[in-house]
């Protein structure tokens, strides 16, 4: 699989060279060169390692590119390059919780612990566990939780950054998303700002051989962020299949930039909601293609309805005035994702991926 | 996390339902190797070991031999208990890896194993914490001292104070299998009974079974309880149980063939990990047991690449035997070292590619036994230095191969 999305990956660089302007031809040789280095190999079931082959470039129509390359665009939209020794932006301080809210935060805390019984498979266990029937309820009320439910799933987030298993976090993260409370910004960048010292104090080569889990708790986060914040932070190519040194080497950057742009803007947002909104004005102000494009990942990852008559309203502008094809392919590509029943005819951005 | 280990404590007791099936399993496989008895007259042995079904019941102490302990016991047999008090018979229970494993899944047959002199149901303690896999575990029956009958007790000459009643099972693999041969077991429903999923989390009778060892009759004793001769010339069969911690038994496991050479404007290195002397797939035992290869350019560590040998599992949702949908771990995949006898060679071949190639001259390998991935062993607590072993370790010059 994660070879696969090596291929995919390598497949969108060659595309996207292929329809950048040439001012930015160097951006993308520096980050080609970055994905080099010793080739990925490929275990088969019998131990023998394979060598995957770098794949004969080829040019994909902007129509049928994946997501992953939508994401590079975005990725270029970041303000600034963080180099791997950068220092690390102090995290904001933990939220305050209101004394209101506090025996609510703690029951539903204690709703977040028991959601770990929640995965039929452990990987640190040794027999195959059935996950309690009241899992589903235990979600459901931790979604409708808001504010309470924001520290409740924040702070066990923020304190828990080890573990083998990395889908108890990510469907907490989502679920912490979706609540929309705005403490949520803060415990996501804290927990970022734990998983840098939790991979940097990690010696490379315990992660050779099997999945790392704060780096893999690392891209889930970065991912929660960049759907919450509309800040592309997570190079998802650049790193999320070296789980090794390598792949360490690289998420800190991404961390550190995601952390810069939380301390330059996230205090001032009233939500890291509101930050995504502002974003995604800006770039569907723009006729830029590269911005349209950025504002196609957000919105195809983001279920928010507030903002659809303001985007479509700019997408018909881009649609019937920008003299850029491009920009209008990427325009219409968001008009379909908010057509009735887009994702069940397979016209959304989802169907994409 | 803490709601997670006394989520998990409830299965202690859900775990015991499993006895009656693993027992059944059991009993059969050690009364059909029962064989002759040398001294007393033979007794109906009942089966020694129950693959956790049960802690072992060993009876009455044998007459002169004190209460029975490892201390009483060490009293004459000097070396032998010198050397079982370094081994992991006699930290079954304190090990802290095993304690580390128990904090999460602490169930009834991993105790009945590794503290098998406990009560049934309780949480060990006293001697039978501390000595785990003692002397009486395996020795004593009812009043009855047990042994191979061929070691220096029943040596010509020899006055013993207690008898000995000889087993010929002490010197056969299946008698190792009572503890190192068992099933998953399966949660019919959340929190329900559990039954025997027939597959097996530690399979090393069966791999042992399937091997050239077993098939020029070579025992698990003969590797893990080697002849030894005492300061007064007695040979006897020694107690460290050696086995992953010693380096030379990991050595004379596997030897590695490695060719580097230059294909283009890569280094691709082939590597072969090959069985040598080994009576079970390599590593065996517990589910997490693994072994990785590291390969790395000369002076570049940081580049190097690894392949991993383990097994690896699912969890697949399916019929119980009583009809309800539950999920049940069997095995998707092995690509461990297989012992001479069944399976090929492992082979590797990893390719290096950039510009710091052009003056490699030297590429450096190194196998390493690992107790667990090391995510794991790190999220609970064990450093590198607990969890690998290296097994064995050596250099390949860098060949002219295949330009372009």
């Amino acid at each position: 699989m994660n070879h696969r999305s090596s291929l995919v990956a390598c497949a969108c660089l060659a595309a996207l060279a292929a329809c950048q302007p040439q001012s930015e031809g160097t951006t993308f040789t520096q980050w080609n060169t970055a994905t080099t280095g010793a080739e990925r190999t490929r275990p088969t079931s019998a131990g023998v390692t394979t060598p995957v082959t770098t794949p004969t470039p080829v040019v994909t129509p902007v129509s049928e590119m994946p997501t992953s390359a939508i994401n590079t665009m975005a990725l270029m939209l970041a303000e600034e390059a963080v180099a791997p020794g950068d220092p690390v932006p102090q995290p904001p301080a933990t939220p305050v919780i209101s004394p209101a809210i506090e025996p609510r935060v703690r029951e539903l805390r204690a709703i977040v612990e028991r959601t770990d019984d929640c995965w039929s498979s452990a990987p640190m266990m040794r027999i195959a566990h059935m996950p309690p029937r009241e899992c589903g309820q235990w979600f459901e009320t931790l979604a409708r939780g808001g504010e309470a439910s924001g520290h409740a799933i924040g702070q066990f987030l923020a304190a828990n950054v080890r573990g083998m298993n990395s889908a108890p976090s990510e469907r907490l993260s989502e679920i912490l998303a979706s609540t929309e409370a705005q403490s949520g910004g803060a415990y996501v960048v804290r927990r970022i700002h734990a998983l840098i010292d939790a991979i940097s104090a990690e010696q490379p080569q315990t992660f050779n051989g099997s999945a790392a889990p704060p780096l893999a708790l690392m891209h889930t986060n970065l991912r929660v962020f960049e759907q919450s914040t509309g800040f592309p932070v997570n190079e998802t190519a650049l790193w999320n299949n070296s789980f090794d040194a390598e792949g360490a080497a690289k998420a800190r950057p991404a961390a550190v930039r995601a952390l810069r742009f939380w301390s330059r803007n996230g205090q001032a947002a009233s939500s890291w909601q509101s930050l995504s909104d502002q974003r995604l004005r800006l770039w569907l102000s723009a006729d830029d293609p590269r911005a349209l494009r950025a504002s196609a990942l957000i919105l195809s990852r983001r279920g928010s309805a507030h903002l659809r008559a303001e985007a479509e309203r700019a997408l018909n502008r881009v649609d019937t005035s920008t003299s850029s094809a491009e920009a209008r392919v990427y325009a219409r590509m968001l008009l379909r994702r908010f057509q009735p029943n887009a994702n069940e005819m397979g016209m959304g951005m989802d169907a994409l991926d | 996390m803490l709601s997670v280990v006394l989520a998990r404590r409830t299965l202690a007791a859900r775990l015991a339902s499993i006895a009656a099936l693993a027992l059944a399993v059991c009993s059969g496989m050690l009364s059909r190797d029962a064989r002759g008895q040398r001294s007393t007259a033979a007794p109906a042995l009942r089966p020694l070991f129950s693959h956790g079904a049960h802690p072992v019941h060993v009876g009455r102490p044998a007459a002169r031999t004190g209460r029975g302990t490892a201390e009483d016991c060490g009293e004459c047999h000097r070396e032998i208990a010198r050397e079982w008090a370094g081994s992991l018979h006699k930290s079954a229970w304190t090990d802290e890896v095993f304690q580390a494993a128990y904090d999460v899944e602490p169930m009834t047959f991993c105790r009945n194993c590794h503290a098998p002199l406990a009560r049934e149901g309780t949480r060990p303690t006293g001697v039978a914490a501390r000595d785990g896999v003692s002397c009486a575990v395996c020795h004593v029956r009812d009043g009855h001292v047990l042994s191979s009958g061929s070691g220096r007790g029943d040596a010509p000459g020899t006055i013993a104070p207690h008898a000995v009643r000889a087993d010929a099972r002490f010197a056969q693999s299946e008698y190792c299998a009572g503890c190192h041969q068992f099933n998953f077991p399966a949660e019919t429903t959340a929190g329900g009974p559990l039954f025997d999923t027939r597959a097996p989390m530690q399979d090393t009778f069966g791999e042992w079974q399937r091997s050239a060892h077993a098939a020029r009759g070579t025992q698990c004793q003969d590797c893990h309880m080697p002849w030894r001769t005492a300061p007064d010339g007695a040979r006897y069969r020694s107690h460290d149980f050696t086995g992953a911690r010693d380096p030379s038994l990991l050595a004379r496991s596997v030897r590695i063939e490695a060719r580097a050479s230059r294909e283009g404007a890569a280094l691709v290195v082939r590597a072969r990990v090959i069985p040598t002397d080994v009576g079970h797939a390599f590593p065996t035992g517990d589910l997490f047991r693994r072994l990785e290869l590291s390969v790395w350019i000369d002076g570049e560590p940081r580049r190097a690449q690894v392949v991993s040998f383990a097994r690896s599992f699912t969890d697949v949702y399916e019929r119980t035997p009583d009809g309800h949908m539950a999920f049940v771990r069997r095995q998707s995949g092995d690509s461990r070292v297989q012992p001479p006898g069944t399976g090929t060679p492992r082979e590797s071949e990893l390719r290096f590619t950039g510009a710091s190639l052009a003056n490699a001259r030297l590429v450096r390998w190194k196998l390493e036994h690992l107790l667990m991935p090391s995510p794991q062993a790190a999220a609970q607590g064990f450093g590198a230095a607990r969890n690998r072993a290296t097994v064995i370790e050596g250099s390949t010059s860098v060949t002219a191969g295949i330009t372009p």
